[in-house]
């Protein structure tokens, strides 16, 4: 269980540092037994194996110590982005059926709305040390106070490795998140090749950059504790500035770095970066868009020591497949998503339904150990994603069908080809531009629109909208509209009226015509 | 127009920003106005509007901090020379 791996680690090294946040950190020994405490107060709330119980908090010391809290619990953790807008977050927790929140006080004026949204999430669990803030009504509040009246020796929820440890959500093409259930064993198989591939040991320092609702924080967090170091969260503010990032990156003694690959190339543009720097970085993982090849390049002759690697796979299977790049000759070099890690068998289905040979397109679909159990409550799209292995003979398990197209070199390495469906990424979000017209639709003053990608170089994608009115209203009343269904970075950042929308001749929006247009009118970017 | 209404109008219409009223003085860091591609695109407006060059090192959370810290940093910052190459290397900081 991944709980198990912070009990495992507080046993051998009670007093290595476990997670640092800023100024404060606590020891493996700290952690392990506040996260009993928490467990112990949510088990006395009713909370069981499986249930479901959201986080709700800004990234922090506090969101950590939830995560193991819920987890030593037998129970799976539902992270809420703390940047989504509250009606977002209030229909994934009814959705995933939460009765329990683990929050922080600096997210008070968001409760009524998550509540109201969510009848059945009755008890907030306020972490922190900030003064007790009133409940919203009908809910109940909890403090450290009582968490700490609570024993520190690890609960026994009797949870197997079969059972859920986390649920992240995704964007949903009908403008619904969907909930995609993982368990134990699924986080552990990506955890454990991650460690043993990557020689994650004691010695190393860990960087935390990814929100805590995405899958690559479960590297940072579950790899550090299996191998009992220290993991360190990046503060908000410093991922915005890449000199701050470089900073951070020296001054903590990072080893190890994940992230999405934007914030690597403004680290590389604008981040004061000089050759040989940051000596004790020594791996740097990057994963959830394509890393344009130029700025990766440059990166790899700045920082020669880091070992440099690629890694493939949408939430429903963690990481797939994955690359270790090596020195580039040059800057049109493609970055392959690689061969499958280990324990995992990926393959490619033309659209015809028959495995693909080498140098045929195909869809990819994943068999193994880090699959999804499916979207929770949603037995119809499940059944879409998760088939029967269409190849197993003799045993005929399930397998995700992943979306993306790829095409197998003869020396079985995959290069990612693009999606058959309308599936975008844009600064290493997966965004369904479903999900966005959803959003737009959502204006009474809107009659038809379509969102469209216009490839970017530095974010992979913007987005952009096409919208036809049946009555009068601003770009900003529509904008600001759509920014209360979703989060930020699904928000277009342009927006066109039009008479009407180009369609094809069986009658559906020419998506192709739009983004053409879309391309041709946008201005070339002021700095490359 | 001022220079801080100029930035917030940029905020608002080009960063897409709906969280409400932005005082000169309004932490916009700390209050997620200003995420790292928000930052590039500042920063390519601050270079094209006022004609100047940000150096790397100017780069960092106070000096971004208000629309009144933008607005200094605009006013400290020195023209942009006419055949600057964008690719030298900036002076360390």
């Amino acid at each position: 269980m991944i709980g198990h791996l912070l009990e495992a680690s507080a046993q051998r090294t009670p007093d290595a540092v476990a997670l640092v946040d800023r100024g404060r950190q606590l020891t493996y020994g700290e952690l392990d037994r506040r996260a009993n405490r928490l467990a112990r107060l949510l088990i006395e709330l009713g909370v069981r194996r499986n249930d479901r119980v959201a986080m709700y908090l800004d990234k922090s010391l506090e969101s950590v110590l939830a995560i193991y809290g819920i987890l030593k619990a037998g129970a799976a953790y539902v992270p809420l982005d703390p940047q989504a807008p509250p009606s977002r977050l209030g229909y994934i927790a009814r959705d995933a059926g939460a009765r329990v929140a683990l929050t922080g006080a600096e997210k008070q004026p968001a409760w009524e709305a998550l509540c109201a949204a969510a009848p059945e999430l009755r008890s907030l669990v306020v972490l922190g040390d900030a003064e007790a803030a009133p409940p919203p009504p009908g809910a109940r509040t909890f403090t450290t106070a009582d968490v700490d009246a609570f024993d520190d020796r690890a609960p026994r929820p009797g949870t197997i490795d079969a059972d859920l440890a986390y649920i992240l959500y995704t964007s949903g093409s009908t403008g619904v998140p969907k909930g995609v259930m993982l368990t134990h064993r699924n986080c552990l198989a990506f955890v454990e090749w991650a460690a043993e591939e990557f020689r994650v040991s004691a010695a190393d320092t860990l960087s935390s950059h990814a929100p805590l609702h995405f899958d690559l924080s479960t590297f940072d967090l579950y790899a550090a504790a299996l191998a009992g170091a220290p993991v360190v969260l990046v503060p908000a503010g410093v991922s915005v500035f890449p000199s701050a990032v470089r900073s951070f990156i020296e001054t903590a003694g990072i080893t190890v770095w994940y992230s999405v690959p934007s914030i690597l190339t403004m680290l590389v543009l604008r981040g004061g970066l000089e050759q040989g720097d940051l000596p004790a970085l020594r791996t740097i993982l990057f994963a959830g868009e394509v890393f344009p090849t130029k700025h990766l390049r440059k990166l790899m002759e700045l920082l020669p020591h880091v070992r440099f690697a690629n890694l493939y796979g949408p939430t429903e299977t963690n990481v797939c497949t994955w690359w270790e790049v090596e020195p580039l000759a040059d800057d049109s070099a493609e970055i392959p998503i690689g061969r499958p890690i280990d324990n995992v068998d990926a393959f490619a289905v033309t659209d015809d339904g028959r495995l693909a040979q080498a140098g045929e397109v195909g869809e990819l679909y994943v068999r193994g150990p880090t699959v999804m159990q499916g979207y929770l409550g949603d037995p119809e799209k499940t059944a879409s994603r998760l088939v029967r292995d269409p190849f197993g003979e003799v045993v005929s398990q399930p397998v995700y069908r992943t979306g993306d197209l790829v095409q197998e070199t003869a020396d079985g390495v995959y290069r990612f080809l693009g999606r058959r469906d309308e599936q975008i990424k844009s600064r290493g979000y997966r965004i369904e531009l479903g999900d966005v017209e959803a959003a737009i639709y959502g204006h009474p003053a809107v009659a038809e629109c379509a969102v469209v990608a216009v490839p970017d170089e530095l974010i992979t994608n913007r987005l952009e909208a096409y919208v036809v009115l049946r009555e009068e209203v601003s770009k900003r009343e529509l904008l600001a509209a759509c920014a209360e269904r979703v989060p930020a970075y699904m928000v277009p950042g342009e927006l066109r009226f039009a008479e009407s929308l180009p369609r094809t001749s069986t009658g559906k929006v020419d998506r192709r015509a739009l983004l053409a247009e879309a391309s041709a009118a946008t201005p070339e970017p002021a700095r490359s | 127009m001022s220079t801080t209404d100029q930035l917030r109008n940029f905020i608002v219409s080009e960063l897409g920003w709906r969280g409400g009223e932005l005082p000169d003085d309004y932490p916009l860091i700390e209050n997620h106005v200003i995420d790292s591609l928000g930052l590039f695109q500042i920063v390519g407006f601050l270079e094209t509007e006022y004609g100047v060059t940000i150096d790397d090192g100017d780069l960092t959370p106070d000096k971004f901090a208000t629309l009144n810290a933008i607005a200094q940093l605009v006013e400290n910052s020195k023209p942009a020379a006419h055949t600057a190459d964008q690719d030298a290397p900036q002076p360390a900081s």
